[in-house]
């Protein structure tokens, strides 16, 4: 055993300090006799220093003892050396989302995390945390795959953080509470991590993991081009122009380097909500007046390409029903497209609201039927 | 308060002893010299102015021509008082004072003296004790004798008196040491010594002083005083130690 403050154990000198004090101090022991008649006759007097020797064990003295032992061991802090780790409680959280999949990011988070669990100890608790299409049990991290649906991080990180002390996030995007690296991107990367564009002004918030260094940065809203250098160590980037009638707005960071994913970022003003809903199967007429109350909605019947279906691939039966809801004026080419649409086509006269889309992570249009 | 048989009849072969004439009204089993109304004829002595007349042998004066009065005992019951000390000094020997108290009485009770063994047997230790007043006859005195205030309450009896000076081994051999608070077992008071082997000496020197004092008081008034220990066999202080103190024969 060690002490962080050995210096506080020269208080059990005080020890010695007590013993003495209490032998010169020795309360009376109380003891009745038949008669005091004789002893009023007998003189007082001092104990003689032999009497000393043999000290009177008390109990008050054994408890003063060791209040003062605790105290000073308290103070003197022991401690005990081990090899050993205390044991930790580790949540791993993976994100799954389709984003992730890109590349072989998803097996290199899957090496990465088997690398960190390498330097574990065996005591250790080690929970992972992901989303499945379906509940399952997954013996470890191995059986972790990328899924098609988006994954929301923070109930995962929230169960997390719950059960262990220290949560380790895979991911490619920033979440808030936890500290983590963005997962995938190599030591260079830099890129853009927010997009707010206005009437009169873009903003951009730059994360650059690599070492500090000039950012080129372009700009293409409609005719509007714009190419400028972001100095070193500059976190953010704005400017200022009529952007009310630009459809959209797309930034480029020239990094030139090894994760291009979020060098590129574009905003597209929302159109009108016009939207054709195409139905089949067994007929609704309670889900069809749903439909026809949403302002810009039209219903028909019959199968259609499709934005978004709900409903199955399958022929439907008599007792399936199919819905689609697309946009007529959209070409569905079935690779990664950003085009003016409808929906957003009169954002601008609405107040102007503007989404933010990742051009390079927009996955591709489904087609007809499928899910 | 059990005696074993051997003891009981070592106790029939005592008697009280007493040295004055007893002066109890009753008539009993005690011959006095005194005279009285007995048949039993003791000696002849001479006439004196007063005598009766009735009391003169005529007889003796026919052959002697000088008078003689006839003396005659008288048998007498004994009036014995038992007194136990009662106070909270004497909780360390209050067994062993109730147990000599009950061999006394069995012997007094055998001369016609009525003390009734259930009362010494119920007494009660802590209870305020006073030497009761015992206008003849013999008063036994069984105490400690810490009580200094005892002593005009002995002077007022009037009976012979046996005073018995009992103390435990813990009084006459105190087992202390160290720093101590002594309290007086009666009035609660208490004083702080220190002792030691000093005291412890100083102690016993007191304590004969004290023991020799009370002798001497009880001499100088003639009545019988007998120390002894708690520890000492109760046969022990029966058969000698109170025959040689002249309480019993």
């Amino acid at each position: 055993m060690k002490f962080e403050q050995p210096a506080a154990l020269w208080g059990l000198a005080s020890l010695l300090l007590l013993i003495l004090f209490s032998l010169w101090r020795q309360a009376a022991a109380r003891v009745t006799v038949p008669s005091l008649l004789l002893w009023k006759k007998i003189p007082e007097r001092n104990p003689p220093v032999r009497a000393l020797r043999r000290p009177r064990w008390r109990l008050e003295l054994l408890f003063q003892a060791l209040t003062i032992a605790a105290v000073v061991a308290a103070l003197a802090g022991p401690y005990r050396e081990t090899e050993q780790f205390a044991p930790r409680r580790i949540a791993l959280v993976f994100d799954t989302s389709p984003r992730m999949q890109a590349g072989d990011r998803i097996a290199r988070m899957k090496a990465f995390a088997k690398n960190i669990q390498d330097t574990f100890g065996s005591a250790d608790q080690v929970t992972s945390y992901w989303w499945a299409a379906t509940p399952k049990h997954f013996p470890g991290s191995g059986a972790v795959s990328g899924l098609d649906v988006h994954v929301d991080l923070k109930p995962m990180l929230l169960a997390a953080s719950a059960s262990a002390e220290h949560v380790i996030l895979f991911s490619d995007r920033p979440v808030d509470g936890p500290k983590l690296a963005l997962f995938g991107a190599p030591a260079d990367n830099a890129g853009i991590v927010e997009l707010s564009v206005s009437d009169d002004e873009v903003f951009i918030r730059i994360v650059n993991h690599g070492p500090a260094r000039p950012l080129p940065i372009d700009l293409v809203a409609g005719d509007l081009r714009v190419n400028e250098i972001v100095p070193a160590g500059q976190r953010v980037w704005s400017h200022k122009a009529d952007y009310s009638k630009a459809s959209s707005v797309r930034v480029t960071l020239e990094t030139k380097d090894s994760f291009p994913l979020d060098d590129v970022v574009e905003a597209t003003k929302m159109g009108p909500a016009d939207a054709l809903v195409t139905l089949a199967g067994r007929h609704h007429e309670a889900l069809v007046r749903v439909f026809r109350s949403i302002p810009g909605v039209t219903v028909q019947h019959g199968r259609a390409p499709a934005r978004v279906a709900v409903g199955f691939d399958e022929e439907p039966g008599p007792g399936d029903w199919q819905v689609w809801i697309h946009s007529p004026g959209v070409p569905l080419t079935g690779v990664p497209t950003v085009a003016k649409h409808p929906l957003m086509a009169d954002l601008a006269n609405r107040g102007g609201n503007w989404s933010r889309r990742n051009s390079a992570n927009c996955p591709p249009a489904p087609a007809p039927g499928s899910r | 308060m059990v005696f074993d048989e051997g003891f009981l009849r070592k106790l029939e072969a005592l008697r009280l002893a007493v040295r004055r004439s007893i002066s109890g009204r009753r008539e009993g089993e005690r011959l006095t010299k005194r005279r009285g109304g007995s048949a039993d004829f003791t000696s002849h002595r001479s006439y004196t102015q007063g005598d009766e007349f009735r009391a003169i042998d005529w007889n003796l004066y026919g052959r002697l021509g000088m008078l003689y009065v006839k003396e005659f005992t008288r048998e007498e019951s004994l009036t014995v008082r038992l007194a136990i000390d009662t106070s909270a000094s004497m909780a360390p020997k209050f067994e062993f004072a109730q147990r000599l108290g009950a061999a006394l009485a069995l012997v007094a009770n055998r001369e016609a003296a009525s003390i009734p063994l259930p009362e010494i047997e119920n007494l009660q230790l802590g209870a305020p004790f006073t030497v009761p007043t015992v206008p003849r006859g013999l008063a036994i005195v069984v105490s400690d004798l810490w009580d200094e205030g005892m002593k005009p309450q002995l002077m007022k009896l009037r009976a012979e008196t046996a005073v018995i000076h009992v103390l435990s081994p813990g009084e006459l051999e105190p087992p202390l040491s160290g720093k101590l608070r002594l309290v007086d077992a009666e009035t609660r008071e208490s004083v702080v010594r220190f002792v030691g082997e000093e005291e412890r000496a100083a102690y016993r020197r007191l304590l004969a002083d004290h023991c020799d004092a009370w002798k001497k008081w009880c001499f100088d008034r003639e009545m019988n005083y007998l120390r002894c220990s708690s520890s000492t066999p109760l046969e022990e202080i029966v058969q000698v130690y109170l025959r040689e103190a002249g309480v019993l024969e």
